[in-house]
């Protein structure tokens, strides 16, 4: 049984890179990489980097759709201009939102910023380091999307094996 | 009014938008039972700290207000101390690079913020000044200069003196015990074989009264620590201290050796941990320290510096949630006459030992649990009055708004 979960968790974080990997090739290449080497990330990449990771963004999409299809959820009161730069504690609220990650008693009520980035700062997931209403480099957007979905299959694979024991 | 509430909770968000600032509410719930000889007592206390923090690359501004009130039940009688409103911090912290120049970094402190001597065994508490820490390759240095008559007299930790004893009664005072408390240090980090060095001056002068009734201390501290094997890791601090105590010269000496050992197949560590405070002078008595380091759970008399002590402590950590601790504490007299609970007429030096455990839940970034309990183990042939070995439970919440 143990094995068998260890096996399972492996696949998750083989799969994960694989993700972003098969954006790279089929997608735009060079699209991605300006997303890795940016010293502030805007909303449209970032819709793009949450979308690819959780492998919620058709592979016949374009990139730039991934914004549209962010749009579509219908979670913005107002609406970000599509360029402009999208902070560390805005990243988080859109990634825990999209990814459907399980936060703690705040988050859980407002489903918001300030309480995505505490709960993800808290986890290890956002690092120390970094300020809420800091800009967003693309290298640690990626390494936040990636420990993020980390943690989703995480407890997923363990509320599946708790209904497996039951 | 209502508009004037909207209007401050909108500029409050755009000015949090703009300035990476950030509010909210901590609320802590303490309720403890102690047995205690013939006694027995359940205290609550509850605090709501409101706090707001200003953060940018090169500075940064906290400010921190509580209250706090506490319930008191004992066999015989309750009591319901409606508290005090308290200011826990408000500083101001700049951060300096001069990159290839004099030194590498500068932070400059100042305001009320949490400071502490560097091994924390002569002064710990919150107090109201000026500190500024340097860096330069593998040297930092710094200096702090504080004053203690700004913290409220009932929260103030200092009591050195008998003039701050009376005063620490008297309702009408609203201040704490007047001192000036400064130190300066050099850390040598990784000077040879991994091994780090510090070295600290810190003095405190009287500034409530002044001859007979005055305490001036100075201490001079020598701290080593490093690892001996990767998983293994000590901690060695010394600390002289001379002080004029109602005009006689008393001279201490405070001894601390740390062994931890890093076990990572249970999350865990072992430590075991040795404090000799002793006098040096004829009298007796024992280190005097600015603040008191609290070390035992059920007895709080017992503090770092007030008897000897040989300390084993486990950690481990269940899971990211969980974290268990016990400790093993046995605790020695210095002299007859250096702890109230002793005897003096009686010889021997093993005053007893102590057992704790605790539990703390941790589930999210916005709520945590912890209970403790610990029993105090009297050595009957030198504690008076040990009819029943004294115990507290603990529980403790805290909540992140």
């Amino acid at each position: 049984m143990k094995s068998c979960v260890l096996k399972k968790k492996l696949i998750v974080l083989l799969c994960i890179p694989l993700m972003f990997l098969g954006y790279i090739y089929t997608q735009d290449a060079s699209y991605f990489s300006d997303i890795i080497e940016s010293d502030a990330i805007s909303w449209e990449q970032a819709s793009f980097l949450i979308l690819a990771g959780g492998d919620f963004l058709p592979e016949d999409i374009k990139p730039r759709d991934a914004w549209d299809e962010l749009l579509s959820t219908y979670w913005f009161s107002n609406v970000p201009e599509r360029e402009s730069r999208i902070t560390v504690a805005e990243f988080c609220g859109i990634a825990t939102k999209t990814l459907d990650y399980k936060g703690g008693l705040f988050y859980s009520l407002f489903k918001n910023n300030r309480y995505a980035f505490r709960d993800l700062r808290f986890k290890a997931i956002v690092p120390a380091h970094l300020d809420p209403q800091a800009k967003l480099k693309g290298l640690d957007a990626l390494s936040i999307t990636e420990r993020l979905m980390e943690e989703v299959e995480k407890v997923a694979l363990k509320n599946k094996e708790m209904e497996v024991s039951e | 009014m209502k508009k004037l509430l909207i209007s401050f909770f909108v500029s409050l968000c755009f000015f949090s938008l703009a300035f990476s600032f950030d509010f909210g509410l901590n609320v802590y719930n303490n309720t403890s039972f102690l047995k205690q000889y013939k006694s027995q007592t359940v205290l609550q206390s509850n605090t709501a700290a409101l706090w707001a923090s200003q953060r940018a690359e090169n500075y940064e501004a906290v400010g921190s207000i509580s209250y706090t009130f506490n319930y008191l039940q004992t066999v015989d009688s309750s009591q319901i101390d409606l508290g005090i409103i308290d200011l826990d911090y408000l500083y101001y912290t700049r951060y300096l690079n001069f990159e290839g120049q004099v030194v590498d970094t500068l932070d400059v402190q100042v305001g009320r913020f949490l400071t502490s001597n560097l091994n924390g065994y002569i002064f710990n508490s919150k107090l109201d000044g000026l500190k500024a820490e340097a860096s330069l390759n593998n040297l930092s240095f710094g200096a702090q200069i504080l004053y203690t008559g700004l913290l409220l007299n009932k929260t103030s930790p200092i009591k050195m003196s008998s003039v701050d004893m009376i005063n620490a009664i008297d309702d009408k005072q609203i201040f704490g015990s007047k001192r000036i408390v400064y130190s300066a240090y050099a850390l040598f980090d990784e000077l040879a074989f991994r091994q780090n060095v510090s070295l600290e001056f810190t003095g405190q002068n009287d500034l409530n009264s002044s001859g007979e009734d005055s305490v001036n201390s100075y201490y001079l501290s020598l701290g080593l620590n490093g690892p001996i094997i990767p998983s293994l890791d000590y901690d060695l601090v010394s600390v002289y201290g001379i002080a004029n105590v109602y005009n006689t010269i008393e001279s201490y000496v405070l001894v601390d050796a740390n062994l931890r050992l890093a076990i990572p197949t249970i999350k865990g560590q072992l430590s075991l941990e040795g404090l000799f405070p002793f006098a040096l002078h004829d009298s007796g008595g024992s280190f005097k320290a600015i603040t008191e380091k609290p070390l035992s759970f059920v007895e709080t008399a017992i503090t770092a510096t007030s008897l000897q002590s040989l300390t084993l402590t486990a950690n481990m950590s269940l899971s990211s949630t969980v974290l268990l601790s016990a400790k093993f504490h046995n605790y020695f007299s210095q002299s007859p006459n250096a702890f109230s609970f002793v005897d003096p007429t009686k010889e021997g030096r093993y005053v007893g030992s102590e057992l704790v455990f605790n539990c703390s839940l941790i589930p999210t970034s916005d709520f945590s649990l912890g209970l403790t309990g610990g029993i105090m183990l009297f050595n009957k042939d030198l504690v008076e009055d040990t009819s029943l070995n004294p115990f507290k439970v603990s529980l403790t919440a805290s909540l992140f708004i």
